[in-house]
């Protein structure tokens, strides 16, 4: 499969090494817009909002949007300073790392079906993500 | 098991939470009142925001509000056994004619399904505003509210003499002499205008006999009050368009003392769901509404709107 992801819960390290060996855009982009959609979900199910089709698809289209340029300007930012600072690589590169650590997100989707609207527990994990 | 039976069980997993997270999220649109079992436990007393320019207007993916939203909620509340009382939580100059007689009726038969309908006016309640305040049982203002405003407006233009000065000419093409009235490309016939205020005049009959029927006022006594001026909140006391001075808290106590429910009612807001109010305001801009029903870019249409500076 073109991301081998899931796996990296059953066999991190063998996870880890291939997935150095394969980093791909595509792939980034994939678990990007997934692990987005997941974390929109999530906090949907967590809150007990609902919506129409419409807006469920024009609120994630406008959380991606969002969240692609904030990313984009974090990625140029820290690729800026770590020149400055002496360091070098591609800001491509890290652009994709920066996509492949979107994948904790996921988990806000069954966190969200397992404490909808039931408990402030799931605020737990949201911060810790936002503090990382 | 294989790591790669494995990687397939997550992926499935993760599919199914999709889905029914998906589903749960879509199940109900967001255009219903939701209710909290613990609101559905014991007598109630909902409190329904309408604030802003009121349109008749459908729900859609980019755009919530308007009289359509407002009328099913509260067909919805008239519905409700657990709830007793509603309370019209009003801050609105008024609106579009049609939107605010929807609005008008639909508390009618909120109120004949033996709700007890109190409005609690914040800080502008006038004309349409007032209209829709006039059919509830009790009427709360603030006395600094503003309110009264009592009429109907046409807000016609006349840009000809700015398109001669850009050397632009609109020429119509029409079926009938009247069909263009109200065109903004040229000065309207003393015909026309005689046809315009017919129709004011019987939107305002119309307006004059919503609140004798909603105040149980004498006709003679309204129209003396309905010549299209505000009055404070103590004003409309005095003169009886209001019942009493107060703000929400009080409109609310009253609404469940009036609705027969023993010590502090349990109150609930039957608003839009945040994603609805996050979408209205992205697709609301007051100033274009009332642009808009005042006749001014959207068209001509007969509004119960208080004039106000923008």
């Amino acid at each position: 499969m073109v991301i081998p992801f899931p796996e990296i819960l059953f066999s991190p390290g063998r996870t880890l090494e291939e997935t150095k060996d394969s980093l791909s855009g595509p792939a980034a982009v994939l678990i990007e817009l997934s692990a987005w959609l997941s974390f929109l979900t999530g906090l949907l199910l967590f809150f007990d909002w609902k919506a129409t089709l419409g807006q469920f698809i024009f609120i994630y289209a406008v959380f991606a949007l969002i969240l692609a340029a904030v990313k984009l300007l974090k990625a140029l930012l820290i690729h800026f300073f770590a020149e400055a600072l002496g360091g070098q690589g591609r800001i491509t590169r890290f652009l994709v790392l920066l996509g492949y650590a979107d994948l904790p997100l996921h988990f806000f989707l069954p966190l969200g079906l397992l404490l909808g609207g039931k408990s402030v527990l799931f605020l737990i994990p949201v911060l810790l993500v936002l503090a990382a | 098991m294989s790591r790669s039976a494995q990687t397939t069980a997550l992926v499935l997993l993760y599919g199914a939470c999709l889905g029914v997270g998906l589903f749960k999220i879509l199940s109900g649109p967001s255009s219903q009142p939701r209710f909290r079992p613990t609101a559905l436990a014991r007598p109630s007393v909902a409190i329904v925001p309408i604030y802003g320019a009121i349109s008749v207007g459908q729900d859609g993916p980019f755009s919530s509000g308007g009289s359509d939203r407002l009328t099913k909620r509260l067909k919805a509340l008239s519905e409700n056994d657990s709830v007793k009382a509603v309370v019209l939580r009003i801050n609105s100059p008024g609106g579009s004619v049609g939107a605010v007689q929807e609005i008008y009726d639909e508390i009618t038969r909120l109120k004949a399904s033996g709700k007890v309908v109190v409005a609690s006016m914040g800080d502008v309640a006038a004309s349409g505003g007032y209209y829709i305040a006039a059919n509830a049982d009790r009427i709360y203002a603030n006395p600094g509210t503003l309110t009264g405003s009592i009429g109907v407006i046409f807000q016609l233009s006349d840009v000809q003499s700015l398109f001669k000065k850009i050397g632009v000419k609109i020429e119509p093409v029409k079926s009938s002499a009247h069909k263009d009235i109200g065109s903004p490309f040229r000065a309207q016939t003393a015909e026309e205008i005689k046809i315009l205020q017919s129709i004011i005049d019987d939107a305002y009959g119309q307006f004059v006999q919503a609140i004798v029927l909603g105040r149980k006022m004498d006709r003679g006594r309204v129209s003396a009050l309905a010549d299209g001026r505000i009055y404070s909140g103590a004003q409309a006391k005095s003169n009886g368009l209001v019942d009493e001075l107060g703000n929400l808290e009080a409109a609310v106590a009253k609404a469940g003392e009036m609705a027969g429910i023993r010590g502090k009612p349990h109150v609930f807001y039957d608003e839009e769901q945040p994603w609805g109010r996050f979408l209205s305001s992205l697709s609301q801009s007051s100033n274009k509404d009332l642009l808009g029903l005042a006749g001014g870019r959207s068209g001509m249409r007969l509004a119960y709107l208080l004039e106000y500076d923008w």
